[in-house]
This record gives C-alpha cells, structure tokens and sequence, in this order.
C-alpha cells in the first residue's frame, strides 16, 4: 500500500476499529446480560448454586468471544477507507485505494486530492459511541437483571443448603482422610495389611464423596462405605478368632474354649473360662496342667497381631506362670478379663478398629446437618427407596428435601415418615442407637429399643424393635447423645420444650432439635414419665424414658477414650447445629469428667 | 490520446467558461445546460422536453456559437422525409455534358444537428437518426460517409401537444443519453429573459472552445476513475429498473414495464465523469451517479399500466429506487 495514504489513513483505521471493537464489545454485552436472565429465570425454577458465578463467568466468556469475533471481523483497510469517504471525502479514498500503484495523470492527482483530503479530515466526525438502540438494549437488560435479582427466589434456601453441603462435603473428606490417616498410624491393633485395606476403603469413600454434591447422596455413599466396613471389620474378627481357635483348639485343656470361641457364642466363651478358672481355683491343675494352659495362651496370643486380645492372652500366659508359683488370684482375675474379652470379640468385637466407624458416622451427621436434614431421616429415606417392603411416594422425597425450607422447629413434635401407601414400616433402628451427634458418646448403646413412628395417612403409630450396634466406645457407662428411644427426643424431664408445639412441619425429624443433657447420662438422674404424641398426631402416650443410654455389653477403659470424645465433641460443637445454649453445657459437662 | 495533468486541471476552467458564456445567451436554466453539456462531453446525444418557448432552440445555437460548431436546424414534419435528413443522391451534369450522381449531404451533415419537435416525424424519418445517432455515419445510396467530429443530436420534443405526434420508438430514445426536462423559468429568471431580449442590447456569446478542444475535454472526461464500489452502485442501480428481477424494488415490480438497458449504465457512467471533473474531483461519486441518474434513466424505463393509470413520472420512480438501493 501507498505508504503516504496509509499514513493519512491510520488516523481513520484507528477510530473506525476501536469504534467496530465497541460496537462487537456492546453486543457481547447484549448477549451476556441476556445470558444472565437466562439463567436468572432458570434458578427460578430449579435450584442452581453459584448462578451469579456461573452466569458471570459465562459472561465473560460471551464477551471475550465478542471481542474475538470482532477481531476476525474487523474491518478491512478497503471497508476504512469507504467509511472515511463517508465523511465528505466523495469516494475519493476508495478510488484511491483502489489504483495505488498506477502512475498515470489521473491517479496520480486523484491519489494526492485525496491524501489532502484525509488529512484535513476531522476523525472525531467517527462517533464511537454505540448506536442508541444498543445502548438503551443494554441498559432495560441491566434493569431486568437487577429487578430479577431482587425478587425473592424461592430456590434460594435450596442452594444455600446445597453450597453448605457441598462445602461441608469438602471439609469432611479432607478432615476425613487426615483424620483416617492420623488414627491408622496410631492404630496398635491391625496388621499393615488390614490398615491398607481400611485406607482403601476411606480413599474410595473420598473419591466418590468428591464427585457429587447431593446429601443424600453423599450419606449414601458413606453408608455403602459404612456397610463395606462392617464387611471388612468382620473379615478381620473372623480372622483374628480363626487364628485363636487354631491355637487353643491344639491343647486338650483350652479345646472347650476353641470351640466356644469358633461358634462365636459368648455364653459359652465365659462358661468354658470359668470352668478353667474354677478349676484352677479349687487347685485341680497341677504344674504341668498350668504349664499347658500357658502353653495354650501364649501360642494363641503369639497367632495373633499385636493388640489387647494378643495382650490379655500374653497376660494370661503370664498369670499361669504366675499361678504355678502359688499365685491364682492374678491368674482368675486375668482370666475374667480374657473372659470379657473373648466373649466381647465373639458378640461384636473388634467393630470400631482406629475409630473410623465413628469419623464415617461423623461425616454423615456433619453432612445431614449442612443439609438441615437429621442423618438417620436421610438415611431412612435411602433405606426405604432401596426397600421392597415399603416405598416413599414422590411428595415424600420432595418433603426430605425441601422441608428444612419450613425452618420453623416443631420440638415436641416426633417426626413421621408419610408413606403414600400408609403402610405401616416398623423402624430396624440398626447401627443409630444411642449415637450422639457429634460427640460421639454413647456408641455404646446396645440392644435398644427404637420406636421408628411411621404416621401414614392415617396417623397409626407402630414400634419396632431392633439391635443396636454393640458399643466399644462409651467406656464406664458416659456417653452423651440421645437415647435409643425416638420419644427421647421430645425432650421430657429436662427440655424446656416440653409440650411446645412448632410452627414448622410437625412430621419433620429435623425439626428436632438435639438436646443433650449431662444430668440423664450415665447412672444419674432420675426415670422420667414422658407424655406426648410421639407423632405428632393421634392420642398422646405415656413413656418411661430411663437415665443413661441402658446396658453396656463391652466397654473399654474411660481414660483410653475419654480425650478423642472430648476433642471431637469439641471439633463437633463447631460444626453441628447444636443450640447455642446447649453448647454452654456440653463443654461444662466434658470438664466436670475431666 | 495521453492526458496530462495541465489537460485535467484545464477540463473545469474550460467547461466554467462554456457555462459562463452560454449563460449570458441564457437566462436561468442552469442545471439544463450544465446536463447538455455533460451528455456532449460524455459524447451522447439529448433529447430536450418541454414546452414551446422556453429557450430550447436558443440554447442549442448559443452552444454552437461558444463552441464554434456547425450547426443545423431540422423542423421536424409529418411530410419530412429521410432524404431531408440525410441527404440523397442527385443527378448533376458537368460541363462536358455527362449526368452522374452525386451526393446532396443533408442537414444531418453538422457538428450541432438541432432536431426540433421529432415526434411529429413519422417513425421512418426518425429512424433516419439513428445511425448517424449511434455510429455517427450516414448510409446512402450503399455508401457510409463519417459525419464531422464532434457529432451531437439535439432533439426537442413537446410534452402536451400529442395529436399528430408520433412517439419516439425504444430504440431511437435509447440513443439519447439524456432526456433533459426544460421547466419554466422563475419569476426571477422571467424577468432576465425579457430584459435581455426586449432591451436591444443583447450580449453576444463569445466562442471559447472549438471542436478540438471538445474532442480533448471528452477524452479527459473519459479517464475519470470509477471506483469498484461506485460502478457496482450504478450497474445496480440499472438492473433494480427492471421488474423481472427477483431483488428489484417494489416500486419497480408495480410501475415499470421494461427497465433501462446496458446503455443507460453506460450513460450514467460517461456523464457521472463529467460530472467529477466538472466539479474538480478526480473520481466518481455516488452523488454523481445519483445527480445523473435522472436524464439518464428517465427515457429508458417503461411505465407498466398501472404506472401510466396512476400517473407516475419515472423521476418519481426513479427516486424512489436510488432511496432504497444501498451504496
């Protein structure tokens, strides 16, 4: 090109691109702005998390792309100069353009004419200012935007709960994983084997925690995780038996105990150690008896891996040896230990190994509580879906998942389960007795009696009784939480709800809210007539809820456990939706056992 | 013929004198002369319209006069006959007695041939024109003869006296490159008329270009560039004249019968030149095509039935296709 005509052409190229870039900017904005209401009016409709964020980002990329397609669009030096003659220039620089490089009169006087022309040129006659119709475009989509965002949304609650739950999903698998971590290497009792295959099991609960952001969901997995523990935990207790029973099954005197231990029956397990220990007691072994009793011990403890089984039976080699001196007193105490011990391994041993039972369980109710949903209802919900015997209708699941939503808190009311069918569930009441929110105290609880009150259509309460998972927690009988009893959470003797009745929905569980009271632990405290309509519905009933979370089958030393609970209650004060008024008194309660 | 600069700088001065020259013999009129001189320089023949006694046969001897052309007046009658126009071979006798033909050059023999009122000529008379129109020649008795250098027809026509008329067939008004429309002059102009011719003291125009400098002026007119844009502009202009066209304009589908032909683009493109380096510019405009687009166009399209039942005039129409045809 003619570089004199360049030259005097630049000044124009330079406004008609930044006005063409202007132009491509404000109808990028156009479409971004339309974008938004786009996805405004969708978050209307469906429950959208992070839809400003996800609306900008997209409208940024709308405009990046404007800009894009401006620059591959942008005009070309032929286009610039019939917009300079535009201006008044009468074609004389496109006629220019046009016969650069001719050398005759005519171009030649022509291309100076209009080279003097384009510098006389007032480029700012070039307005870059954006069509009005555009601007004004811009602006009612801008108002529509703003006036949209103001109008109250009723998905809002939704994705609130979903944002906190897929936050919380966040912190509970990074604290899961550290915490798994920290416990397994702490973890004295399990082989590397079975810890590798316990953080297999955690990393596969991470990886599919990551990938979604549904509670129910999330609580799903971490119960299938929890199912596939119970598995795990099983195989281990199965092996650790095995490996005892081969070793006691050898000699002749511990045959009896082998047996008892290989079919798992604890009543036989004590039987069979107290028939040895009253034999030693009323000195029928000699010597050479006690020597293959200890014989027995330490070849069953040397089977084993490390770990208070292995301990105890070492201890009780040791209290054989020491009865062949004369001393039996050692040797019958060691033996009601190992007594305990067998009978608590063959019943439900073994069942929390580096308390991973306990952090899953966590992660659950940490989760259900960012969704406002108590963990056992969601749970419940999944059960049920998953259920041949009885199904939840649609409104059902829609009422789990939107009726935290109703935010009013119905205390006195016991939540339902409204089946469509009205059928009659009776509640398993399996694994979530006596699991304190939080704290985890009172996992101890076994052998509960769960009312799973199912309202129906016709309001028709039924109970059902089920097995708790047997405690290795709760050790010397303290254990917070609720109790097995789902009337406990009407809040009788010491709720200052009692026969309050909410403004929410009276068959939501998680309108309940979890109180615990330290005077009803343990053995303390007084038996409490409890009055009330456990449903919410119907004809009120009379209940007795007793103090303390009931009988322990196995319990392990308080001061063994006493610090992790207090420090996860603690972490769990933080994290749950315990009632502030509450909070003041658990920790009031964990120092006053310190 | 190699142009120069000076030629191009001198076209306007040239063309300015004419126009001054001509405009002391004629009072107001002045986009009429400046049309009549475009189609001359542009090399084209003009029909003139308008009614007796508005200065159609002084403007076309004044133009003689300034440009020292020769100059013939044809009255146009219904008993006028192609030899009266083209003259015809007669038979002469020489001093030693023999008779021989010899060709008798009619008026058409001129550099100025003034064709007054032609419609009252019958169609074969006025076909007589058409070759000298086009060609520039004269066929007779078989034989061609070149017509003198710089060659126009100046035809004038009366637009209300139609009986006994004989309208201009197609192809004879197709060989006019403008048909220019003689108004009525202003009370103003009025005025300078009776002054000038009642008074007794007439200027005489003066004779400021000959017919070489007019062979000159059309070829520096001839060189004027055409952008691709403008040229794209008049040739579309042409094709939205013709209804038969998918993207011709409404207008055109409903009032035109026949649009301009390939020779109306090339008259608006030769006077749009002029026009430029009239105006001492160095290149066409799209004003330019528009200014032209009228005497050009107006001739060449065929109002349909309903444009004729309706009255439309092909200015109307014409206007209305240059607003709604993009640059």
């Amino acid at each position: 090109m003619d570089k004199r005509l360049y030259s005097a052409l630049k000044p124009v190229r330079r406004r008609v691109l930044l006005r063409h870039f202007i132009r491509y900017a404000v109808l990028g904005a156009i479409l971004a702005f339309s974008q938004a209401i786009v996805w405004l009016c969708a978050s209307f409709l469906i429950p959208m998390p992070y839809m400003w964020h996800k609306a900008a980002a997209c409208g940024w990329g709308i405009m990046l792309i404007s800009v894009v397609v401006g620059a591959f669009f942008r005009p070309s030096l032929r286009d610039i100069a019939s917009e300079a003659d535009r201006l008044g220039l009468r074609e004389r620089v496109i006629t220019a353009y046009e016969r650069m490089g001719l050398e005759d009169a005519f171009s030649v006087l022509q291309r100076e004419d209009a080279i003097r022309r384009l510098k006389e040129l007032n480029v700012r006659m070039i307005s870059v200012v954006p069509p009005k119709k555009l601007v004004l475009t811009i602006a009612g989509l801008a108002l529509l935007l703003v006036v949209g965002s103001l109008l109250p949304n009723p998905q809002n609650q939704i994705v609130d709960r979903q944002i906190r739950v897929q936050r919380e999903i966040e912190d509970q698998v990074e604290w899961l994983e550290d915490k798994v971590q920290e416990n397994l290497t702490g973890e004295a009792e399990l082989t590397a084997e079975e810890k590798r295959e316990l953080m297999d099991l955690v990393k596969q609960l991470i990886n599919r925690l990551k990938q979604t952001s549904n509670y129910k969901e999330a609580i799903k997995e971490v119960s299938k995780a929890e199912q596939q523990l119970a598995q795990l935990v099983d195989k281990f207790r199965q092996r650790r038996i095995g490996l005892v029973v081969e070793a006691l099954e050898k000699h002749l005197l511990t045959r009896d105990l082998g047996q008892a231990v290989k079919a798992m029956e604890a009543q036989s397990i004590r039987q069979a150690i107290e028939s040895l220990k009253e034999r030693i007691q009323q000195g029928e072994m000699d010597a050479g008896v006690m020597q293959e009793l200890e014989a027995a011990f330490k070849s069953a403890a040397a089977a084993l891996p490390n770990g208070n089984l292995k301990e105890q039976l070492e201890n009780a080699a040791g209290a054989m040896a020491a009865a062949i001196d004369g001393q039996s007193g050692d040797a019958a105490r060691e033996l009601d230990s190992l007594k305990d011990m067998l009978a608590y391994m063959a019943e439900d041993g073994f069942a929390n190994p580096a308390d991973i039972k306990y952090l899953l369980q966590n992660v659950k109710y940490s989760i259900a509580s960012a969704a406002g949903q108590d963990a056992r209802l969601a749970q419940n919900a999944h059960d049920d879906r998953q259920g041949s015997g009885s199904r939840l209708s649609d409104e059902t699941n829609k009422e789990f998942d939107g009726q935290k939503e109703n935010g009013q808190s119905s205390e006195e009311q016991p939540s339902n389960d409204q089946s469509s069918s009205g059928k009659t569930r009776n509640g398993d009441g399996s694994g979530n007795d006596g699991q304190g929110l939080g704290s985890g105290q009172g996992e101890g609880a076994a052998d509960g009696t769960d009312n799973a009150i199912e309202g129906g259509d016709s309001g028709s309460t039924s109970a059902g009784t089920g097995r708790g998972s047997s405690g290795v927690g709760a050790g010397a009988g303290a254990g917070s939480g609720h109790t097995t009893v789902d009337t406990g959470y009407q809040g009788g003797g010491m709720s200052p709800h009692q026969g309050t009745k909410g403004q929410g929905n009276p068959d939501s569980y998680s309108d309940y809210e979890r109180i615990y009271d330290p005077t009803r632990l343990d053995d303390g405290g007084q038996v409490t007539q409890i009055i009330g309509k456990p449903s919410g519905q119907g004809s009120s009933q009379q209940m007795e809820v007793g103090p303390g979370l009931g009988s322990f089958d196995g319990f392990v030393p308080y001061n063994e456990v006493f610090g992790r609970y207090s420090r996860q209650a603690m972490q769990n004060l933080e994290r749950m939706d315990i009632p502030a008024d509450m909070r003041e008194m658990i920790e009031e309660y964990f120092k006053a056992i310190e | 013929m190699d142009i120069s600069i000076n030629d191009i700088e001198a076209f306007a001065q040239k063309v300015r004198e004419i126009e001054g020259e001509i405009a002391k013999q004629m009072v107001g009129q002045r986009d009429v002369i400046r049309q009549v001189i475009m189609a001359m320089l542009a090399g084209g023949n003009v029909l003139l319209e308008g009614v007796p006694g508005l200065g159609k046969t002084r403007l076309v001897r004044t133009i003689s006069t300034v440009l020292d052309l020769s100059f013939s007046r044809i009255q146009f009658t219904p008993d006028l006959m192609p030899a009266d126009v083209v003259g015809t071979n007669i038979v002469v006798r020489d001093e030693s007695g023999n008779s021989r033909f010899e060709f008798q050059p009619g008026p058409v023999f001129s550099n100025i041939v003034l064709a007054d009122e032609i419609n009252r000529a019958t169609p074969k008379t006025q076909s007589a024109l058409l070759e000298a129109m086009q060609e520039h020649t004269v066929t007779v008795g078989g034989v061609t003869r070149q017509l003198p250098q710089p060659f126009f027809v100046l035809a004038t026509q009366n637009p209300i006296e139609q009986e006994g008329t004989y309208p201009l067939p197609e192809a004879q008004l197709d060989r006019f490159m403008f048909k220019i429309l003689v108004g009525f002059p202003s009370l103003e102009e009025l005025h300078g008329i009776i002054d000038m011719t009642t008074a007794g003291s007439e200027v005489k125009a003066k004779k400021v270009a000959d017919a070489q400098t007019i062979m000159r002026l059309r070829s520096v007119a001839a060189a004027v560039p055409v952008a691709r844009s403008v040229q794209d502009y008049a040739l579309r202009l042409v094709l939205a004249t013709h209804p038969e066209k998918g993207d011709a304009p409404q207008v055109t589908k409903r009032y035109i019968r026949y649009g301009a032909s390939p020779r109306g683009a090339q008259s608006i493109i030769s006077t749009a030149k002029v026009r430029a380096v009239m105006e001492g510019r160095y290149n066409v405009s799209f004003d330019d095509i528009r200014y032209v687009a009228y005497p050009a166009l107006r001739h060449r399209i065929s109002l349909s039935f309903e444009g004729m039942a309706e009255g439309k005039m092909p200015d109307e129409i014409i206007g209305q296709i240059l607003s709604e045809l993009e640059e």
